[in-house]
């Protein structure tokens, strides 16, 4: 049997890799406390317990993150002759599963209380004291949810671009928009200090349509990886290039009459196959392999090469 | 703009049915369950704990008040129509009525008073009573 081979990522990257799982630990423990504080303050706004339920979901892809960074490079077995790449498509697949379905949870559970017209009753608290609205609390807290996980996220987009690295990705690119979340809970709660009783359904109702937008999303994107879909660019998903120049590269060894290419993603790495009609009267001997190193020299993100050479392509080639 | 949220935080939070102002024009309407020693009912009229605390509340805020007695569920009924501003009768803070009402906060470590959800201006005048009164 034919197992893929070892990968690791070019030293530049394995920075970037350490500096992600530095970024996503602080990540866990950050969230950790604002899991806590959120549970302590929440009291029954529903707009709490939206940002509440949602922040502790966002931790599911960080840890994901650190879960799958101790396991994608492990060598490939008989039993796993691809290696375990997917298993980030698979991390990215479940925090997307879960972001999904809370979503569409907490759209329901904020329209009925909308619907139910439930009026949400705050009360206060002694601090030295003095009597401070729990509403100022929450606020508070929700201004602590928001600013160093746009921090974050600032800090883990360009990581997750340079590694091509779907999951943190969406992790940053979800805290960075944290601050809608938090924005859109204080506003509700400030509504109902103005005595205006709708306005915290209504925040939560616009938080879960944000959690079901983001969750459907990574779900599309997880899902068409998963089903071996050309590879997309992290940065903007639209198709990656790097296929196309493959096979400009291809097209230019003089052996290669016609070049037909195919790839898919495993996690941060592709996977794939060239199809090529050589020219007639050349030798090809030591040909296929020098061309294989060649194309996995390229990029690093170019991981396995199958090489075919045929005679004519059918109609499925294009 | 702080300057401006801590004016307004003098100001919040409102009653989302004006109760408070409501209880200033037109006297605080306290309904009453009877359950000794917090709420009695007899040929003297009403008296007890919690009945003391809510005349003592109303003295101090220059509010008139009236007493309407009746069981939990007319009360509630009542309480979530905006007809009364309050429930008292020795309700514990896990109530099974926190889902038809909001509580106050506890006056003695066990026992809350059942207000109408939302008026939350009501909550902190009644909480800032009942701090002060735990300090006498």
């Amino acid at each position: 049997m034919k197992i893929t081979g070892k990968f690791a990522l070019p030293p530049y990257l394995q920075e970037t890799l350490k500096k992600a799982i530095f970024y996503e630990w602080l990540t866990v423990g950050y969230l950790l406390t604002v899991i806590v504080l959120m549970f302590l303050v929440m009291g029954s706004s529903q707009a709490m317990k939206t940002a509440w339920l949602e922040d502790a979901l966002s931790i599911l892809p960080a840890i994901s993150f650190l879960i799958a960074s101790r396991i994608y490079n492990k060598p490939a077995t008989k039993e796993f002759p691809y290696g375990f790449h997917k298993v980030f498509s698979i991390a990215f697949l479940t925090g997307s599963v879960a972001l999904f379905a809370m979503g569409c949870f907490l759209a329901i559970d904020s329209a009925i209380t909308l619907i139910k017209a439930e009026r949400p009753t705050i009360g206060s608290i002694y601090v030295f004291n003095t009597q401070i609205w729990m509403g100022w609390l929450m606020m508070l807290t929700l201004c602590y949810s928001a600013f160093p996980a746009m921090w974050l996220g600032y800090k883990k987009m360009p990581l997750a671009k340079k590694m091509h690295n779907k999951i943190l990705f969406t992790d940053a690119t979800t805290q960075k928009a944290d601050y809608m979340t938090a924005f859109a809970a204080i506003i509700g709660i400030l509504g109902v200090g103005f005595g205006i009783w709708w306005a915290d359904a209504s925040a939560a109702l616009f938080i879960s349509i944000s959690v079901i937008k983001d969750g459907f999303k990574g779900l599309k994107n997880a899902i068409a990886d998963l089903m071996d879909r050309h590879p997309m660019d992290v940065k903007n998903n639209e198709k990656d290039n790097l296929v196309e120049e493959i096979k400009k590269l291809a097209k230019q060894w003089p052996w290669a009459k016609q070049v037909r290419v195919r790839f898919r993603e495993h996690g941060m790495v592709y996977f794939g196959e060239l199809y090529i009609i050589p020219m007639k009267g050349f030798a090809l001997d030591g040909k296929i392999e020098a061309a294989k190193d060649e194309l996995l020299a390229y990029h690093w993100k170019i991981h396995d090469v199958t090489i075919m050479v045929e005679d004519t392509f059918d109609e499925n080639v294009v | 703009m702080f300057i401006n949220i801590s004016f307004v935080g003098c100001e919040l939070p409102k009653d989302s049915r004006d109760s408070v102002l409501d209880a200033q024009i037109n006297g605080l309407k306290i309904g009453v369950v009877v359950n000794p020693p917090f709420t009695v009912h007899d040929n003297t009229g009403f008296s007890g704990s919690e009945i003391d605390l809510l005349q003592e509340f109303c003295s101090e805020k220059s509010i008139t008040y009236q007493l309407i007695e009746g069981t939990e569920s007319e009360l509630i009924k009542k309480l979530n129509k905006a007809d009364i501003h309050i429930i008292i009768g020795g309700f514990k803070k896990n109530t099974i009525w926190q889902e038809k009402a909001g509580l106050t906060k506890t006056y003695d470590e066990e026992h809350v008073l059942l207000v109408p959800k939302g008026e939350n201006k009501l909550v902190m005048e009644l909480e800032s009573f009942m701090e002060k009164n735990k300090a006498r």
